[in-house]
């Protein structure tokens, strides 16, 4: 079986938003909406700073949906719309979304985003990957690990654009690929581990 | 200023139904309002047609990433690193590269010609014919060289518009406006050391990994250039101790495992500083400084000139003045007398005092002794705000434990009249502790310039003999002040308030103009001023396939596959090609980037092997990018401390040019206006910095609406600072002082000094509420920076305000 | 007998506002949920919150109705059908508040051609549909006076009532994402809750049908009523403490969300709840003089529904006001990014909410009109609408 998953360096990232715009980019993400975003951890402004001057630190967190092992989200949505797919990405079939939001409730990540309206895109025109479905009102959208790119058997476009190269990509299920190395031997941690989802993206420093 | 251009555009498309401009530029005048009519609407992905394209992208950010473009339907629709350059470390993009996506088909592009129908500064414009805008431009310029000669127009073609060439002003001998006064404060007072261009590294930035210290001083390259961020992200994960020297807590400083805040404009107190303590402690490299440096040159104590030969010249010229001057002495401790510093039987005194012929010779390490004598560290720890035992630590750090490198920025402490006192007190230090010219060690800005890679031999475009710059007796940033003769301008890209501060005064001169034409992409601040405005593409479009021809990251780039101009726009060739043809001189252009492509390649293996099968065909069949011969993970260019652009080929510390002006040594100044002792303080008691964003380069994407979405004109101020004047986040405020005010809207961020505001550099003034933030900056001068290489620097950070809610 | 037109004032009011309502569900249709406060960050608002509300209304009705013939209270028998329709109106409107909530209602034929039987939604659809067909058939064979099909249906329709407000709890009970929802006592909650806001509803219907003249309910019977709905209460407000006591206690994650609650945004509507909507009603109905007096228990009936309703509304919106991760790339509002969330309903979103609430009036009105003929077909000839209008105002959830 294949099993995609991620783990991002948080010691190489440096909040420079890259991989949430090539997100944007490759999945023709409308305005004001993001499937991946880079978060200041316990800032309260983006590039913010934790503690008391001169005392500061600041770490980065970058953030979309975690393609869980147990995900909540697949869990209560009540028409399949949310499936986890043969290769071990979390996916939606906007065909059967009815806008119930319940798997945005579910998700303990936020990592939903959900077409209040028609989205808008600026500029106005369907810009990024062909192959990628485009997504009307009412359907909750999130990252899809690239579904496009990764199906092609290309790395999620985050991956390929990261200036700092903090992102693995690769085969959970294979314990010889890059991903799961890094994930065995740098102490990778999961993202809110006690909620159970059991992530497929690992952080690590 | 943005809904006169909407109504004018939406009129002019009426208007301008009839005389087709092609379809997509109309298709662009009609949508002006919205972005989402901006094109056609796009059918179903699939039975459109795709292409791909490759392009070198900014130079600005000194990184030049070859991008790879999807272009379906005539759009730009993906962005990515390039998959043919030759090794994976130069497959590199960041958000400004995605983001073009956005900023291209930007709301505020410049759409079509205008003249201008209001005030200058109003904003209002109508629609004008190519041809009316050309000759309106050709017969003001022309009437002006006639009344007032051909000093009078003044045109400068600012960095990122048409790299490599700038035919109009040098064909019109028109003024360029002179130095441009732009982050080269600390490059002053370290080139006449270290040589004139050794602000940029002799070594690769790949080395980082192998230095035990790195010291980012008054450098955010985490910010401001991440795709060179690489080696600085390998040398932390490789244990290299980073220490970050900036007012701020840039993200830089946030991954450095020390961060000392310096007081703004202070950073040379700190150096100095350690430059006590490696001298008073005995830290300095003897050897080095024996063999690399101008420590043991003699200097007449009484006139404070070098003790020179008169017979025999050194090898070089000097470097500010490039005037031949005498070899220097050395004292030589067999013969004791004075000799040449090149004599290889002299062994020569590094300290010592003598009198030859009445005059009192002394050893510059002895003056520099003396000098330090009157420091102490707490004075630099008082000046610097950094405690005494850190600068203690650091130089201990710096000096004896292994290479170091301190990286410099371009910008940040540039930005104060005495950043050439900070430059010539880094050299000083860098000399005395020998870290130079070895692996792991240096001292320079490492940016995408310099040694990092190898670079392409071109030929560059000539025109005839007869045509060149004009005179520029005065700096364009210093034209509002002195007495000047220019009566007309005429400048590609937002040079009036981009390149000088204190923004009123430049914009009150620029009214004063007979007539000010612009040619810019976007609508920038000058854009209101002018008289007439051209819209110029991007470097993703152009009227050919081909655009251009770059030396970027050890490869030759051709930019290919464009897409036509959007809307009314022209490329900055054909721009200048209609210009000079109102005066008969087309000809000397070429007529295509094409011709120019393949001129700046022909024959020039002949000149350098290494461009062997690198032409302007072998370039179009390998999708624009041929990487020179020695790109690729082990280039490691070998600079060392062997010779620098100096007359003696060393180090030359004693600055003989500034002795008048009692700077020979770098002998600690205030800056202009920010320093805790300023009685200005009780008026204006915030400093107000600006520096590098991710989000632009300079006001470059400011119009990029993605970014648009995450960051706009807000001025950060720290938590204390917001409490006692009742701001919170979000507020609108006003920042002020004597020379100017604008509101902005405030974030309060822990992540600065108390008593700094931070605001990243300019942008658009449609996108304030008011005003702007170069109506605050700093205009003065430093004086003595006049005889310096790169001139005196605008002193955008020397600067003190006071915020209210506005 | 034609309640509607004997109630014109009420009636055309309720129209109106139904078409006002309707107007908007369609512009909502149109251009999306935008038209409501709702955003990535707040995902659910005032539909979800009204959702909750009414299924507990509809549970009083059917409980005291079944209660009388599973545990043969003679007594409540004589108010079972007023209690039927009522109960059938309010999962009516529940219903409605679902769909209308439903960014995609055009595809919610995938509900039936794929349900996912995990999904707490696809439970809670199936057991409300149950739930309508036996309210149905329950009133049909009361009306018909078919006592023994009753009594079989009540057998299924008081298990079936608890069900249905257990179910709607785990929607939220089940969601471990959110803090102030994830918790075992949430079904209990629920069912308290809907049994004290259902009754409370019930009394207040039964003294305005009293008074006006449409449906006579016996003195003693309106103080036994009230008697239930005092012990209700007290139920309801001890199994609230035990909640706060368990998020409370560890001083852990529970706390935080505690101290939103108390103390945040959501807290006047808490503090409603605790105060308006259980203490002080409790502390009027606990003395049995009191409940003898109708004034004062549908004063206190009134104050039970409007804290149920506030407790619908904290305790939907406090779990999306702090997200588990900070700043979280679904958090957007106003065309910036924000690191919270934020929620106020617009007004389409309450113009909706009330005409859905009209449409409930007028169907009363209907069903009603029908249901209770035989009963009250003298009693009723000189019924005074506009009374029954206002203290139909009152019932209905206002959020002035």
């Amino acid at each position: 079986m294949t099993k995609y998953g991620m783990a991002i360096n948080k010691t190489r990232c440096i909040g420079c938003q890259t991989c949430a715009y090539a997100c944007k980019m490759q999945n023709s993400v409308a305005k004001n909406v993001r499937w991946n975003r880079v978060l200041s951890e316990g800032c309260d402004v983006v590039d913010g700073a934790v503690g008391q001057y001169p005392n500061l630190s600041r770490t980065y967190l970058p953030l979309a949906c975690q393609h869980c092992e147990n995900p909540a989200c697949m869990k209560v949505c009540p028409t399949g719309a949310t499936y986890k797919d043969e290769m071990g990405r979390v996916e939606i079939d906007y065909e059967k979304c009815i806008g119930c939001r319940m798997c945005m409730a579910a998700c303990p990540y936020n990592a939903r985003s959900f077409n209040w309206e028609e989205p808008v895109h600026e500029p106005g025109f369907a810009y990024g990957d062909k192959d990628v479905p485009e997504r009307t009102k009412g359907v909750a959208e999130k990252c899809t690990m690239c579904k496009e790119r990764t199906d092609r058997g290309e790395e999620p476009r985050c991956v390929q654009c990261c200036p700092m190269g903090a992102r693995v990509f690769g085969d959970l299920d294979d314990p010889n690929s890059e991903v799961s190395k890094v994930i065995a031997t740098r102490h990778a941690s999961q993202l809110l581990e006690e909620q159970g989802t059991h992530p497929q993206v690992y952080y690590f420093e | 200023m943005s809904e006169s251009q909407k109504t004018l555009s939406r009129r002019g498309f009426l208007k301008g139904t009839g005389a087709a401009a092609g379809a997509l530029g109309l298709a662009g005048l009609a949508g002006v309002g919205t972005a989402g009519s901006l094109l056609s609407p796009v059918d179903a992905h699939a039975e459109s047609e795709e292409r791909t394209a490759h392009l070198c992208h900014q130079f600005h950010c000194l990184t030049g990433c070859n991008l790879k473009c999807t272009i379906r339907d005539e759009r730009i629709s993906i962005i990515e690193p390039s998959d043919i350059v030759k090794d994976k470390k130069h497959s590199t993009i960041c958000l400004r590269g995605i983001g073009e996506v956005s900023h291209i088909y930007s709301q505020d592009r410049l759409q079509v010609p205008m003249k201008r129908v209001g005030e200058r500064g109003e904003g209002k414009f109508e629609q004008i014919s190519w041809d009316e805008a050309i000759k309106t431009i050709a017969d003001n310029l022309k009437e002006t060289q006639q009344k007032y000669g051909e000093g009078s127009v003044f045109i400068r073609k600012s960095t990122e518009a048409g790299i490599d060439f700038d035919f109009i002003t040098q064909l019109l001998h028109a003024d360029a406006g002179g130095q441009w006064g732009l982050d080269r404060g600390q490059a002053n007072g370290l080139g006449p050391a270290f040589g004139p261009w050794s602000y940029l590294s002799n070594r690769s930035h790949w080395e980082f990994k192998d230095a035990a210290t790195i010291i980012e001083l008054s450098h955010n390259p985490l910010e401001s250039a991440m795709v060179w961020s690489r080696p600085l992200m390998d040398a932390k994960e490789a244990g290299v101790y980073i220490v970050a020297i900036d007012p701020r807590f840039t993200g830089t400083a946030a991954k450095a495992n020390e961060w000392l805040p310096v007081r703004p404009g202070t950073d040379a107190a700190l150096i100095q500083g350690m430059l006590k303590a490696v001298v008073d402690n005995g830290w300095y490299d003897e050897e080095f400084i024996m063999a690399h440096t101008s420590c043991p040159y003699l200097v007449d104590r009484a006139t404070g000139k070098s003790f020179r030969s008169s017979e025999t010249m050194a090898p070089n010229p000097a470097v500010v003045s490039a005037e031949p001057v005498g070899a220097p002495f050395v004292w030589d401790t067999v013969t004791n007398a004075p000799a040449l510093y090149d004599d290889p039987a002299v062994v020569a005194a590094l300290e010592g005092e003598w009198t030859v012929d009445g005059k009192q010779l002394v050893t510059e390490f002895t003056l520099i002794k003396e000098w330090l004598d009157g420091i102490t560290l707490e004075w630099a720890a008082e000046t610097s705000g950094i405690d005494k035992q850190a600068i203690v630590n650091l130089a201990d750090r710096y000096a004896n434990n292994g290479p170091a490198i301190i990286d410099i920025g371009l910008g940040g402490a540039d930005k104060y009249t005495n950043a050439d006192v900070l430059g010539h007190s880094t050299a000083m230090l860098v000399a005395l502790t020998g870290q130079y010219g070895k692996k792991g060690a240096g001292y320079a800005s490492y940016c995408g310039l310099g040694a990092s890679n190898p670079s392409a031999t071109l030929n560059y475009w000539t025109l005839p003999e007869e045509y060149g710059y004009g005179e520029s007796p005065v700096a364009m940033y210093d034209m509002p002040y002195k007495e000047n003769s220019i009566h007309a301008a005429l400048t590609f890209g937002d040079a009036f308030t981009l390149e000088a501060g204190a923004a009123q005064d430049m914009l009150n001169w620029v009214k004063t103009l007979d007539f000010f034409a612009i040619v810019d992409l976007y609508h920038s601040s000058a854009v209101d001023y002018a008289d007439i405005v051209l819209p110029a593409c991007t470097k993703f479009e152009c009227e050919e396939n081909v655009k251009q021809l770059r030396d970027s990251m050890g490869h030759v780039m051709l930019a290919n596959g464009m897409v036509k101009p959007l809307f009314e726009s022209k490329s900055d060739l054909q721009i200048e090609r209609l210009l000079a043809a109102q005066w008969g001189l087309e000809d000397l252009l070429p007529k295509t980037y094409e011709e120019l492509a393949r001129f700046m390649l022909d024959g020039v293996a002949d000149a350098d092997p290494r461009m062997e099968g690198i032409t302007y065909d072998a370039l179009l069949a390998n999708g624009g990018v041929m990487a020179l011969p020695e790109t690729g993970d082990d280039y490691m260019p070998d600079g060392t401390a062997d010779f620098f652009l100096t007359p003696s080929t060393r180090i030359e510390l004693y600055y003989e040019y500034l002795a008048d002006q009692g700077h020979a040594l770098p002998v600690y100044e205030d800056a202009n206006e920010a320093f805790e002792t300023n009685p200005k303080k009780a008026q204006y008691p915030l400093y107000f910095t600006q520096g590098k964003s991710r989000y632009r380069i300079h006001a470059y994407y400011s119009a990029a609406e993605w970014f648009q979405e995450d960051f706009g004109p807000s001025i950060n101020i720290a938590p204390e600072d917001a409490e006692v004047r009742g701001i919170s986040t979000g507020d609108d405020v006003r920042v002020f002082n004597d020379r100017g005010s604008f509101v902005a809207t405030a974030l309060i961020n822990r992540s600065l000094q108390p008593g700094v505001l931070f605001m990243a550099e300019t942008t658009y003034t449609r996108y304030y509420k008011e005003g702007f933030l170069q109506n605050v900056t700093n205009s003065a001068r430093l004086e003595r920076g006049y005889s310096m290489f790169f001139g005196p620097q605008i002193p955008y950070n020397d600067v003190l305000v006071e915020v209210e809610k506005a | 007998m034609n309640l509607i037109m004997k109630n014109k004032v009420l009636s055309a009011v309720c129209a109106v506002l139904a078409v006002v309502g309707i107007v908007c569900w369609v512009m909502q249709l149109s251009q999306g949920l935008s038209l409501t406060g709702m955003s990535t960050a707040n995902s659910w608002g005032l539909y979800i919150a009204m959702f909750m509300f009414f299924v507990g209304l509809s549970a009083g009705g059917l409980i005291v109705a079944s209660s009388a013939s599973v545990f043969h209270i003679k007594r409540f028998k004589a108010v079972a059908l007023p209690a039927i329709v009522l109960s059938t109106v309010c999962i009516c409107l529940a219903g409605m508040f679902v769909l209308i909530d439903l960014g995609g209602i055009q595809r919610i034929w995938r509900l039936f051609t794929g349900p996912n039987f995990a999904s707490p939604l696809v439970w809670d659809i199936c057991v409300i549909t149950l739930y309508l067909v036996i309210n149905i058939l329950y009133l049909v064979n009361m009306r018909r006076g078919n006592d023994r099909v009753v009594t079989i249906i009540s057998r299924f329709a008081l298990p079936c009532a608890i069900l249905v407000h257990s179910v709607t709890a785990w929607i939220f009970g089940l969601q471990m994402a959110k803090e102030g929802w994830y918790s075992a006592i949430m079904a209990p909650i629920f069912v308290a809750s809907a049994m004290d806001s259902g009754l409370a509803l019930l009394l207040c219907v039964l003294a305005v049908l009293k008074k006006a003249r449409i449906f006579n309910t016996s003195g003693d019977l309106m103080a036994s009523l009230a008697g239930l709905l005092c012990t209700c209460i007290a139920v309801d407000a001890f199994f609230i403490f035990c909640e706060v006591l368990t998020m409370a206690y560890p001083g852990a994650a529970g706390a935080e969300t505690l101290a939103l609650m108390t103390a945040g945004p959501t807290a006047p509507f808490f503090w409603f709840e605790i105060i308006g909507g259980l203490v002080i009603p409790f502390c009027v109905l606990v003395f049995a003089k009191n409940r003898e007096r109708t004034g004062l228990v549908v004063g206190a009936s009134v104050l039970v529904i409007a804290g149920v309703l506030c407790k619908r509304l904290w305790l939907l919106l406090t779990s999306f006001i702090v997200p588990n991760v900070q700043g979280a790339p679904g958090i957007m509002s106003d065309g910036s990014w924000t690191l919270m969330g934020s929620y106020a309903p617009t007004l389409p979103e309450v113009a909706i909410v009330l005409g859905v609430v009209s449409v409930g009036v007028l169907g009363f009105e209907l069903l009603a009109g029908w249901a209770l003929a035989p009963a009250t077909e003298a009693a009723s000839v000189k019924a005074k609408a506009p009374a029954a209008a206002a203290d139909m105002e009152d019932a209905a959830p206002s959020l002035g």
